[in-house]
């Protein structure tokens, strides 16, 4: 995996725009610690930036609620073309524990689309950096 | 007597029969339920004369046959729950943010929880519902059910 | 009693830009903040609701995830008020199982806020260190709990693992290390001349206020308020391990700092001290699932401060009401005073972010967004936490 890694890494440093919409922080924090030294995926090459513009993954947590979706829809917009989203945790998936709760959407491919799905509730830092992963080999055009 | 019992001796001592009930439930909780006439005074005797200024959250309930908005104090980590009965046609009570101001966001959030006017509240806003949200749709209220909340959220898009 | 009205600042007409789903309004003349509004409701799910049509079993699992960060102490007030309505004492062991899981959980919430909150006032070297340093606390709780971030390890009459020997024994090694570390990064949160530039004097809340606004955890203690649910209202085994609770004096960023710093060194002498009394024998007894009626109030101190459910049962196997109130809702009263300038109190533009921070809010780590609406200019704009520290200090 390792020599795989380094050899997108020089093709493409991929910059990410993490937003969170309405997660319980349990996902939110796992994908920051991804970014510290114990894992530290900016050895990769990947970047946490502030701004969609300048993103190329939308690295999205939480269950959908309904206060955050025209916020989520606008800057999934924003983000230039070719983009790509990433889903973190069950509650993206499926609303995950909150399948019972009236006040979000039953997934986040209700409302933009979605590239990679990384189960767990929370997913442990390296899932996530193997979601990151999967979602390079995409942008490389390989799997599906 | 313990603090708990003599808390619930000054409050009987106090308002008589208008305590409808006081139980020690156990060490440190307490539960008290009153009728909202005369629900402020007992809030106030409780921070004039008992000495409490911590209110920790303020709990809505709906049993069908009446609301029920009851106020958790915190006083010498003796938790006192003050239930005030109110009628489910008539769904108003008396603020007590004038007498604890920590009170302004639960009675926010008992009123779009439950529809129920808090009279001489500065402000009615949402505290958490979204600002779209359906007017008059009160989530909390038992005669709401989940499925038609559902439709908010779940259609098939 | 405050004699500052929090809900209605009085500095003009309602301004459009207030509709916006952004969580904190600013309103500004120049540099300073003269008042403040704070919208939450960002991450309303529908809880209680849900809870309603859910047994207290699976409501467990929905508690533990109110918060990811502090989500044990909310399965654990569950437990409290549903276990006093049944009226049946849990085993003495489980009483600290939970005490070291409730601590583990202050050690990685007070760490990770400590990260957080050094990233707020432009210290991303010490938000490296402290995430590093944290990661020892992540192994341990993985190591007992079976999980990193939600432990599932509380049920209703007791938990659900127990803590063998020699994870007791990996324990007591990590909280040795962990106690060298925090009292250097103790001495470098006094010390080190920027931070306290930044936290000194910085998002005062007068202890008047703090009372007022029934401000809970360290935001307010670090007001002068001693109120710590685990010594008012003791559960769990805290009323058989002495401890200390934390309070400092000078109401700013700085003492809400020192507060947390205090009391990661109070928990790790807390889990020492529960993992040498704890007694033998079993961890859960078995209780009905269908609870009589009643009802119960159940308490902690959750890492930000008192956290709260109400339960009221029916004699069926789901709650007829379940009230849920999480900390940060409590002192997010007291946000917009200490973001008002009076008097001799300046709040600058600057200081936006990390006085946000200092009450430890259980948001998402993400970037907040801050609209300020200049009140003598007329003018109104969105800055990110990130944009003010870029403008404001050049690091």
């Amino acid at each position: 995996m390792k020599v795989g890694l380094i050899d997108w890494a020089r093709i493409r440093s991929p910059w990410i725009i993490h937003f969170n919409t309405g997660a319980c922080n349990g996902c939110d924090i796992e994908v920051v610690a991804a970014l510290t030294p114990r894992y530290d995926v900016e050895r990769f090459g990947i970047k946490l930036v502030g701004s969609p513009r300048h993103a190329d993954i939308l690295v999205v947590t939480g269950p959908v609620t309904k206060q955050v979706e025209k916020r989520l829809k606008r800057i999934y917009e924003q983000m230039p073309e070719p983009k790509f989203v990433m889903a973190v945790g069950n509650c993206c998936a499926s609303s995950g524990a909150f399948k019972n709760c009236y006040n979000v959407y039953p997934g986040l491919d209700n409302v933009i689309p979605v590239d990679v799905y990384v189960m767990g509730c929370p997913p442990k830092p390296e899932a996530i950096i193997y979601g990151v992963v999967k979602l390079i080999e995409k942008l490389q055009g390989g799997g599906g | 007597m313990t603090l708990e019992e003599e808390v619930v001796e000054r409050l009987k001592a106090k308002f008589g029969d208008r305590i409808l009930e006081a139980k020690v439930q156990r060490a440190r909780r307490i539960f008290v339920t009153v009728d909202r006439s005369t629900y402020k005074e007992v809030v106030k005797f409780l921070k004039d004369e008992i000495g409490v200024t911590h209110v920790s959250t303020m709990s809505g309930v709906d049993t069908l046959e009446r609301f029920e908005v009851i106020p958790h104090f915190s006083y010498k980590g003796i938790v006192i729950s003050v239930r005030s009965i109110i009628p489910r046609d008539d769904p108003v009570i008396d603020t007590i943010s004038d007498v604890i101001p920590g009170a302004l966001f639960y009675e926010k959030e008992i009123h779009e929880m439950f529809g129920i006017d808090i009279k001489g509240h500065p402000d009615l806003s949402h505290l958490e519902l979204p600002d779209d949200w359906p007017e008059g749709l009160y989530p909390l209220r038992k005669d709401v059910k989940l499925e038609d909340l559902f439709k908010l959220t779940k259609e098939e898009r | 009693m405050s004699s500052v009205d929090v809900v209605d600042i009085p500095v003009g007409p309602q301004h459009p830009a207030l509709k916006e789903p952004i969580n904190i309004t600013c309103f500004v003349e120049g540099e300073h903040v003269i008042g403040a509004r704070v919208r939450v409701g960002y991450n309303h799910r529908g809880i209680e609701k849900a809870g309603e049509n859910q047994s207290y079993i699976q409501n467990l699992y929905i508690a533990e995830r109110i918060c990811g960060i502090c989500g044990v102490v909310h399965a654990f007030s569950l437990a409290q008020a549903t276990e006093d309505i049944i009226g049946k004492e849990i085993p003495r062991r489980a009483d600290y199982i939970r005490t070291i899981a409730l601590e583990l959980n202050r050690i990685h919430s007070h760490l990770l806020w400590l990260g957080v909150a050094a990233h707020e006032i432009g210290f991303d070297t010490l938000f490296m260190y402290v995430w590093r340093d944290r990661e020892l606390v992540m192994d341990v709780i993985e190591d007992i709990m079976g999980n990193r971030v939600t432990y599932a390890i509380v049920t209703i009459g007791g938990v659900r693992r127990d803590i063998p020997p020699e994870k007791a024994e990996r324990l007591l090694r990590v909280m040795d290390v962990l106690e060298e570390k925090m009292k250097k990064y103790r001495q470098m949160c006094i010390e080190e001349k920027t931070l306290r530039m930044r936290a000194d004097g910085v998002g005062i809340l007068r202890k008047e206020d703090a009372i007022a606004l029934c401000a809970v955890g360290p935001t307010t203690r670090a007001s002068g308020v001693p109120f710590d649910v685990r010594a008012d209202d003791p559960h769990a085994a805290y009323d058989e391990i002495p401890f200390n609770v934390v309070t400092y004096d000078t109401c700013d960023v700085t003492a809400r700092i020192l507060v947390r710093v205090d009391e990661i060194l109070e928990s790790i002498n807390i889990i020492k001290e529960a993992i040498k009394k704890m007694p033998e024998g079993p961890i859960r007894v078995r209780l009905p699932r269908v609870v009589q009626p009643g009802e119960g109030v159940g308490r902690t101190e959750a890492p930000r401060g008192e956290v709260i459910h109400y339960v009221k049962s029916n004699g069926t196997d789901r709650p007829f009401r379940w009230k849920v109130r999480a900390p940060t809702l409590a002192n997010m009263l007291s946000v917009p005073v200490m973001l008002t300038s009076r008097g001799d109190y300046v709040v600058h533009i600057a200081d936006v972010p990390i006085t946000f921070a200092s009450i430890d809010p259980c948001i998402s780590c993400t970037d907040r967004a801050v609209r300020f609406i200049d009140v003598s200019k007329g003018k109104s704009w969105v800055w990110t936490f990130s944009q003010i520290k870029r403008i404001y200090w050049r690091r």
